[in-house]
């Protein structure tokens, strides 16, 4: 049996710059260009950063809040607490500064210093007295200004960064950098400057700064996808936005379409015609595929759909994440219908994930479900240079022509794949929903449907999931912790944490859940005491996966507050029990 | 029944004397006059009797979930503009189930023929009344007579932008072979509604063929106001009502590839290069 980690690229350990800071201001304010700015310049200079953000549902008004993590190590999570918050006003500061570190620091716009308390120091700036000059929309380059400095950002990098932002609008140009400079010199005037700085780390190879979304959507572009259909949704409608964009240029075609079902009819439509097709979308629109998912099983034409989850049900909260779509995906549809569902834990996954995705897709034409969710899709991670060959594109089986006298596009085979004709060649049939038989003509006697059963699952036997799957922390620890998607970060960095403090952990991610990367978890299993499911929602969903599937039982690590996991947390569930035994 | 070259050797399941034989007689014969390779036609189809359709000809046949055969369709067609792309079904699966696509691929324009056959009643699944019936009507469903506003598909296909828009009638089969020709040749969307009377459990023939007339010779089929009067007239009129030329859907994306190309990168490698 195989043991191998889903690859992954290197992360150095070495951490001489980690912190964390945040950003918070109403929707309007710009923080999160603020963030991205700022991380820019930090990814630039060769650290890893690791991004959480939420922001209202409504478009100006509701608070913004945009959390970065800036190591030199492995920025594996948002990070617990942030040590440096910066804000645009008194709702923010206090909505934020409760969260602080003990000694951290807040820079504050003059008119709320007031209210700043608990912080080891607050820097009150006159945010809008520094920025007026250049316009009402400047204020977060001022406040860029002040934190770069402050943090210790090279300011020719920013410079750089917002030459390229505004290439060929002058006037922008001069006015932000004005703001930005504006602050960066208040900040000197006032002499002040964090006491851990951040410090460069050159010898890093370049790197991405990429998010989930971003990834996805290049991904597939790699995967040699050339028909997109979409509705928009939070927090999958970048993926849309981008596509729409850059798909022409390959000659591919972008619609957006009036709802989910136009959506994934549309996607199974092209993919019947030979083309690589994918559909994007989060639990509402995703509920609406359900009968396509089935449909696309049954006549066994290729399609990948994302489901970027966040909190349902219904409308639920638009803006938060969750991890609560995993049973959904699983079963989808009327009747049985076999499907593979993919769950990528970093934004490097998202990009050879959603490769995977396709070639799957390909290989066993059945739809494949990627599911993401708001805190993958919205994070920014450094990503190491991507190998273009890392993942070798598959493409469908198809017909022999000069064997088409007897063609059977549902031929039953040993593997259950059979050749799938392409219109303009030869080998015409139907794609029907009806029950069909080899031929894919309407057949309901038992014979066929026993057989076209049996072939339709056949395909997902055949799947390799045991390689997706990634271990780490002590393999001899009788304590395990099992995660999917999302949330690897946070469950590394809790193992590692505990490691240091003499307690042994043992973990693994699984990015297959259906079908289950069933030897990997019992070769994890053996010898454990104790096995946690960490997962973001209320039912413990993969845990029941694993036990309706495996006979496994788990203790739950559940979370279903529409935030991510802290590496803090998981820790303290997993000390407290290991401790007492 | 006509033997031709796009016929399948399947045998129709429908009814003796259903409106449906005279749709698949008419695209049959304009497949076989405008002579695409079999091979090289996709027919799509949702779900109800007149989506059966597509199995009794010869061609890549896309039958999918009810109400989903013009989305599927508007799919096929823009992943590949070279395939002759036609949708069939009737008034409940693309009125009522598939109604918002209904809307939305028609003012899209793009290169498909879609055939209606529309009969009032769900035939299917035993004829409770659907989105055509007319008020009054009394099926199984409808125990004290239907009480909603019919839809008229014709006016409303003119509505909502579709560049072709014909009404033909299964009981004049001369007249809807040539309806359906035009529609075949048509650049662009093309909406034919065929008043395809249901024999077992909605049979209009006897008032369509006392009241149906075609539409007059010197009917301006530019003129949407018109071609509106005519499809909302109290006689059903059967013919072509509106025909105008306009950029297809697919003509648009190749402008906007032009466009995108000129933009940006067109290399996986030179999209990664912008997030350095």
């Amino acid at each position: 049996m195989r043991m191998s980690n889903f690859p992954h690229s290197e992360r150095e350990s070495m951490a001489d710059t980690d912190i964390v800071v945040r950003f918070a201001g109403e929707a309007g304010d710009g923080v999160i260009t603020l963030g991205d700015m700022l991380i820019k310049a930090c990814v630039r200079i060769g650290l890893n950063v690791f991004t959480f953000r939420s922001y209202p549902t409504e478009v100006r008004g509701g608070s913004v809040m945009y959390q970065a993590r800036i190591s030199s190590g492995p920025a594996l999570s948002q990070g617990d607490k942030p040590e440096f918050l910066a804000v645009f006003s008194r709702r923010e500061l206090e909505n934020n500064q409760g969260d602080l570190t003990s000694d951290g620091v807040i820079l504050v716009d003059v008119e709320a210093a007031q209210f700043a308390r608990g912080a080891k120091s607050a820097l009150p700036m006159p945010i809008s007295r520094l920025s007026q000059r250049f316009g009402a929309d400047r204020r977060n380059m001022a406040v860029l200004g002040v934190c770069a400095r402050y943090l210790g950002v090279d300011k020719n990098v920013i410079q750089r960064l917002l030459q390229e932002r505004y290439a060929k609008r002058d006037e922008a140009l001069k006015m932000n950098v004005g703001a930005f400079e504006a602050g960066w010199d208040f900040c000197g005037e006032k002499g002040w400057q964090h006491s851990r700085q951040i410090s460069p780390a050159p010898s890093a190879s370049p790197r991405l700064l990429l998010s989930g979304n971003d990834a996805i959507s290049l991904g597939a572009i790699a995967a040699g996808c050339r028909f997109f259909a979409g509705y928009p949704i939070t927090p999958a409608s970048e993926i849309l936005e981008y596509l729409s964009v850059v798909l022409p240029r390959f000659g591919g075609r972008v619609l957006q379409v009036e709802d989910e079902m136009a959506a994934l009819a549309a996607v199974i439509g092209a993919s019947f015609t030979g083309t690589k097709a994918m559909t994007a979308t989060s639990g509402p629109g995703f509920s609406l595929m359900g009968e396509l998912i089935g449909y696309a099983s049954m006549t066994e034409v290729p399609c990948v759909i994302v489901d970027s989850q966040r909190v349902g049900p219904s409308t639920g909260i638009p803006t938060a994440t969750e991890q609560s779509d995993l049973l959904l995906a699983v079963h989808a549809s009327h009747g049985e219908s076999p499907r593979i569902v993919l769950a990528p834990s970093t934004v490097e996954d998202c990009f050879y994930m959603t490769i995977e995705a396709f070639n799957l897709a390909e290989e066993y034409q059945m739809p494949v479900i990627l599911l993401a969710d708001l805190a993958l899709s919205h994070r920014m991670e450094a990503v190491p240079a991507i190998e273009m060959d890392r993942v070798p594109i598959k493409n469908r089986l198809v017909p022999d022509e000069t064997a088409l006298g007897e063609y059977r596009r549902f031929r039953v085979t040993e593997t259950g794949v059979s050749p799938m004709a392409i219109p303009g060649q030869n080998g015409m049939y139907a794609a029907m929903g009806i029950e069909h038989d080899e031929r894919g003509f309407p057949s309901y006697t038992p014979e066929t449907r026993s057989k076209m059963t049996e072939k339709r699952f056949r395909k997902l036997a055949q799947v390799d999931a045991d390689r997706f799957v990634r271990t780490f922390g002590d393999p001899e620890s009788p304590t395990g912790i099992i995660g999917w998607g999302s949330t690897e970060g946070a469950i590394m960095e809790a193992v590692d944490r505990l490691a240091k403090e003499g307690l042994p952990v043992h973990g693994m991610q699984l990015k297959m859940l259906w079908p289950l990367p069933v030897n990997p978890i019992m070769k994890f299993l053996e010898w454990k005491k104790n096995v946690f499911v960490a997962e973001l929602n209320r039912a413990g969903q993969c845990a029941r996966l694993l036990r309706s599937e495996l006979g496994i039982s788990t203790k739950a690590i559940d979370k279903y507050i529409g935030l991510p996991f802290t590496a803090g947390e998981i820790a303290g569930h997993l000390r407290e029990v290991t401790r007492n035994g | 029944m006509a033997e031709g070259g796009f016929r399948s050797e399947l045998k129709p399941v429908w009814c003796e004397g259903c409106g449906n034989y005279a749709a698949l007689d008419a695209l049959a014969k304009a497949l076989e006059t405008t002579k695409p390779r079999p091979q090289d036609v996709v027919l799509v189809a949702g779900i109800g009797c007149g989506s059966r359709l597509p199995g009794y000809l010869k061609s890549f046949r896309l039958h999918t979930v009810h109400g989903r055969a013009l989305p599927a369709a508007l799919g096929a067609k823009v992943a590949n503009p070279a395939l002759t792309v036609i949708a069939v079904g009737g008034d409940g699966d693309g009125l009522a189930i598939g109604g918002n696509h209904f809307l939305h691929t028609l003012k899209r324009n793009p290169h498909i023929l879609y055939l209606m056959t529309d009969n009032g009643v769900y035939g299917m699944t035993r004829g409770q009344a659907s989105p055509t019936a007319e008020p009054g009507l009394t099926t199984k469903s409808t125990p004290y007579g239907s009480i909603e506003i019919p839809v008229d598909p014709a006016a409303l296909a003119i509505t909502v932008g579709a560049t072709f828009v014909a009404r033909g009638f299964s009981g004049n089969p001369r007249q809807l072979r040539q309806i359906v020709l035009n529609a075949m040749v048509h650049k662009g969307f093309s909406f034919v509604q065929v008043l395809s009377p249901c024999v077992t459990f909605h049979n209009t023939y006897p008032e369509l063929k006392q009241n149906a007339k075609e539409v007059p010779a010197e009917h301006d089929k530019k003129d949407k106001l018109a071609a509106l009067k005519l499809a909302w007239s109290e006689t059903p009129y059967t013919g072509v009502l509106y025909d105008i030329e306009a950029p297809t859907l697919h003509e648009l994306l190749d402008s906007l590839e032009a466009k995108a190309k000129k933009a940006g990168p067109d290399t996986v490698e030179g999209l990664l290069h912008e997030f350095a």
